[in-house]
C-alpha cells in the first residue's frame, strides 16, 4: 500500500518536472527540473529493490551529469529558450512520430497486462550483482569500462583549446 | 510490491516525453537533457521487466549497469562536441548544424 503511494507520487513529481524542463525558457532552471526528475526515478529504483543502481543514478546522473551540464549552460551562455517555433512543421511531425510510436508501446503494454508475472518476494542483493558483474559478465564490464576510456579520451580532444 | 506493468507504463510515457522535446527543442544542451531523460525512463524498464525474472532481477540490474555506463560516455561527449561547435559559430543550436545536409 505505501509501495503504490509512493510510486504515485514519485510518477507524479517525474511526470510534472520532466515538462516543467522541457518548457521552462531559463536553461539553468531546465537544468534543475532535470535534476529533480533524475532523483526521482533513483527513488523509483529503489522501490524495484535496486539499491546499487538508485545510487548509482543518484552519484552519476543527479551529481555528475548535472555538474557537468550547468558547467556547459554556464560556459555557453545560451539564449533563453525560445517557443515561437512551436507550431511549425518540425513539431506536428515529432508530433506525429512520438503518436505513431506510441501506439506500438501501447499495444504491446495492453498485451503484456495479462501475461507478465508478479514480482518475485526475494530481490538480487547488491553482493549478488557484484558477484554477477565480477564474474559471469566480466568481459562485457571490460569492455565498457574502455568505452568509458575512449569517451573521455575523445571528450578531452574534442574539447580542449585550439593551439 | 508495486505491480512491474506500472513501472513500465511510466517508463513509456517518460520516454515519449523525452522524445517529444528531444525532437522539438533548438538548443543542443536541452536535445542531451532530453536524452538523459529517455535513458533514465529505458533503465526503468529494464528493471521492471527484470524484477518479474526468476532471478530476482539481477538481469536487469546487469544490463541496467551497463545502459548507466553507455549513458554517462554519451554525455560526455555530447556536451564535448557541444562546447567545441559553441567555440567555432558562437552558438548551439540544431538549425545551424547543416554543414553534412546534401
Amino acid at each position: 500500500m505505501t509501495g503504490l503511494v509512493l510510486f504515485f507520487g514519485i510518477s507524479g513529481v517525474i511526470v510534472a518536472s520532466s515538462i516543467a524542463m522541457l518548457f521552462s525558457r531559463d536553461f539553468v532552471r531546465s537544468v534543475l527540473f532535470l535534476l529533480l526528475a533524475l532523483c526521482s526515478f533513483a527513488g523509483l529504483y529503489a522501490l524495484l529493490d535496486a539499491t546499487f543502481l538508485a545510487l548509482l543514478q543518484l552519484f552519476l546522473y543527479a551529481g555528475a551529469v548535472t555538474v557537468v551540464l550547468v558547467f556547459v549552460v554556464m560556459l555557453t551562455r545560451p539564449k533563453v529558450a525560445d517557443f515561437s517555433h512551436l507550431l511549425q512543421r518540425q513539431t506536428i511531425y515529432a508530433g506525429v512520430a512520438v503518436v505513431a510510436l506510441f501506439a506500438p508501446i501501447a499495444d504491446a503494454l495492453v498485451r503484456l497486462a495479462g501475461t507478465l508475472p508478479a514480482a518475485g518476494t526475494t530481490a538480487a542483493s547488491t553482493r549478488v550483482l557484484a558477484r554477477a558483474l565480477m564474474g559471469e559478465y566480466a568481459a562485457p564490464f571490460e569492455i565498457a569500462s574502455l568505452v568509458l576510456l575512449a569517451a573521455l579520451v575523445g571528450a578531452i580532444y574534442l574539447a580542449r583549446e585550439a593551439e | 510490491m508495486v505491480p512491474p506493468l506500472y513501472f513500465m507504463v511510466l517508463g513509456a510515457i517518460v520516454f515519449l516525453i523525452g522524445m517529444l522535446g528531444f525532437l522539438t527543442r533548438r538548443s543542443l544542451i536541452q536535445a542531451l537533457m532530453c536524452l538523459e531523460l529517455m535513458t533514465s525512463a529505458v533503465t526503468l524498464t529494464l528493471l521492471a521487466i527484470g524484477r518479474t525474472m526468476p532471478d530476482g532481477g539481477l538481469e536487469g540490474m546487469v544490463l541496467a549497469t551497463f545502459l548507466i555506463v553507455i549513458g554517462a560516455a554519451e554525455v560526455g561527449m555530447g556536451l564535448a562536441i557541444v562546447i567545441l561547435y559553441f567555440r567555432r559559430h558562437g552558438d548551439a543550436t540544431t538549425d545551424d548544424i547543416d554543414l553534412l545536409r546534401g
